[in-house]
């Protein structure tokens, strides 16, 4: 083999030692962002699933508290409304006994009245008919008459309706933010602000209680405050949770009205 | 004193002072350490130069600089498996194929200094070094892609490191396959084929790896924030 033969063959074959890392550098390049692609489509559908499953949790919740608020008004409360009639059709000659009856009338005319509440509290219904800011009133005078916590409630801005399914999620915040306070923060006073504006929707409950360490948040995964976030993020929202140790409590949920997720449109009537 | 600033020293300086920057501070020994490499190549590159002068003269000093290169190829030796142990610990347990490859680096070493003494280039060292160190790249790549996580290449400082390293030890084992045929080869009157090709190999080699220094120091800062 001529002597520039082999020169030639030696030169090539460098090139092809210096080409060759450069073809595996494009490939490995490539093959990641495919990994990239289909660990974000896993992610995607890890995602949906995740949203499904909360989904149907929720409806299954809704559905129960629908059946067990019927029968609170369609059975429990009627058969104690038969038992009060019943007490007033006796007419007892001794004072005492007329008293007692009288007292037992009262007694079950409040709990009749209690649970009523109670049934509206739960039922899916009463939020599609009376609207977000109708229920969280008739919520908080309810609180109230209870003497548990003060509870004032300020709405700025035009009310309008959200949608009955994303009205009841944050109806459902709410109860779990109010039922944290009276179980756990011994608050004397609950603010319920909701700001209406154009393109934002602000749900804000703030107490006086003992309040909590924010590293509480983290690690109560799974407790109510992850729900209420799992919740607020099912229809769009988001929740955020403010506390310090003696400093009380502020959960704020912000929505944009104009951005659909999962549930229905809003519609355009006034709340 | 400026003969002593050629396009590889330069390039070999830029990249040592580049680690002392972003390395001196960095939490893993493994990169901490490529700042005393990189001070060792450069000081036996400087050696090198001044040693080949002195050959050249042929005054003083009657054996070229190969011997500085050959010490120079035992801390290359250590060094460099120091980072693949760092790097492909990331993924699965290394230690062993780390040792095992040093061993084998080691014997071969002994007995090239044993057959032709330490003024003569090691070149078989060389080259299974290059072919070990390859292979360490290849597997650091398979074990990278196979790894479920998504890693975010372009400002990977392991990815950058053992792609210089692929592109250097890949490349320089052609030459040292063919390095009595190249070193013959003359393109001008003062160099030969082998200087330009390891100019090359070089600057693609502390390139890489200047890049992958930043990389850690970037990221080194954003996980302090």
């Amino acid at each position: 083999m001529p002597n520039t033969d082999i020169k030639s063959l030696i030169l090539i074959s460098t090139l092809i030692f210096l080409i060759a890392p450069t073809f595996l550098l494009i490939y490995i390049f490539i093959y990641n962002q495919r990994k990239k692609k289909h660990i974000e489509e896993k992610e995607r559908l890890k995602s949906e699933f995740q949203q499904e499953l909360l989904k149907t949790q929720i409806e299954v919740q809704e559905q129960t508290l629908t059946n067990i608020s019927r029968e609170i008004h369609d059975n429990i409360t009627q058969v104690l409304s038969f038992v009060k009639l019943n007490l007033a059709m006796i007419d007892p000659a001794d004072e005492h006994c007329k008293n007692k009856v009288n007292e037992s009338r009262e007694l079950i005319a409040q709990t009749i009245n209690d649970l009523r509440n109670l049934s509206k509290s739960l039922s899916f219904e009463h939020i599609a008919r009376l609207g977000l800011v109708k229920t969280l009133e008739i919520e908080s005078e309810r609180i109230n008459s209870s003497g548990l916590v003060n509870t004032q409630i300020v709405v700025e801005g035009e009310a309008y309706t959200l949608g009955e399914q994303r009205e009841l999620v944050l109806f459902r915040i709410f109860q779990e933010a109010l039922n944290n306070t009276l179980k756990h923060s011994g608050a004397k006073h609950l603010k319920i602000n909701l700001q209406y504006s154009k393109l934002l929707l602000n749900l804000t409950l703030e107490d006086d209680g003992i309040g909590f360490s924010p590293w509480l948040i983290e690690e109560s995964l799974g407790s109510g405050l992850k729900n209420m976030q799992s919740r607020a993020a099912l229809i769009g929202a988001v929740a955020t949770i403010d506390s310090l140790p003696g400093k009380g409590c502020c959960i704020k949920v912000t929505l944009n009205p104009l951005d659909q997720q999962l549930y229905g449109p809003p519609t355009n009537s006034s709340g | 004193m400026w003969g002593y600033f050629t396009i590889n020293t330069t390039i070999e300086l830029i990249c040592f002072f580049i680690a002392l920057i972003c390395l001196k501070k960095d939490h893993d020994l493994a990169w901490r350490l490529m700042i005393l490499f990189l001070f060792m190549t450069c000081v036996a590159e400087m050696t090198g130069i001044y040693i080949k002068r002195l050959y050249l003269s042929g005054n003083l000093h009657i054996h070229p600089n190969s011997w500085i290169y050959n010490i120079l190829l035992m801390f290359e030796m250590v060094f460099v498996s120091i980072m693949f142990l760092s790097i492909l610990n990331e993924f699965v347990n290394s230690k062993s194929i780390i040792i095992s490859g040093l061993t084998l680096l080691f014997i071969i070493y002994i007995y090239e200094i044993l057959t032709h003494g330490i003024y003569k280039k090691n070149n078989l060292t060389t080259t299974v070094m290059s072919i070990l160190f390859v292979l360490y790249s290849l597997y650091y790549f398979y074990c990278l892609l196979k790894h479920e996580l998504y890693v975010d290449l372009k400002y990977s400082p392991a990815f950058w490191w053992v792609i210089g390293s692929l592109f250097f030890y890949f490349g320089s084992t052609a030459c040292n396959i063919f390095y009595y045929k190249l070193s013959v080869v003359t393109i001008t009157p003062k160099h030969y084929l082998t200087y330009y090709i390891y100019t090359a190999l070089n600057i693609i080699l502390y390139g890489y790896w200047s890049y992958s220094f930043i990389c850690k120091k970037c990221l080194t800062l954003i996980s302090k924030a």
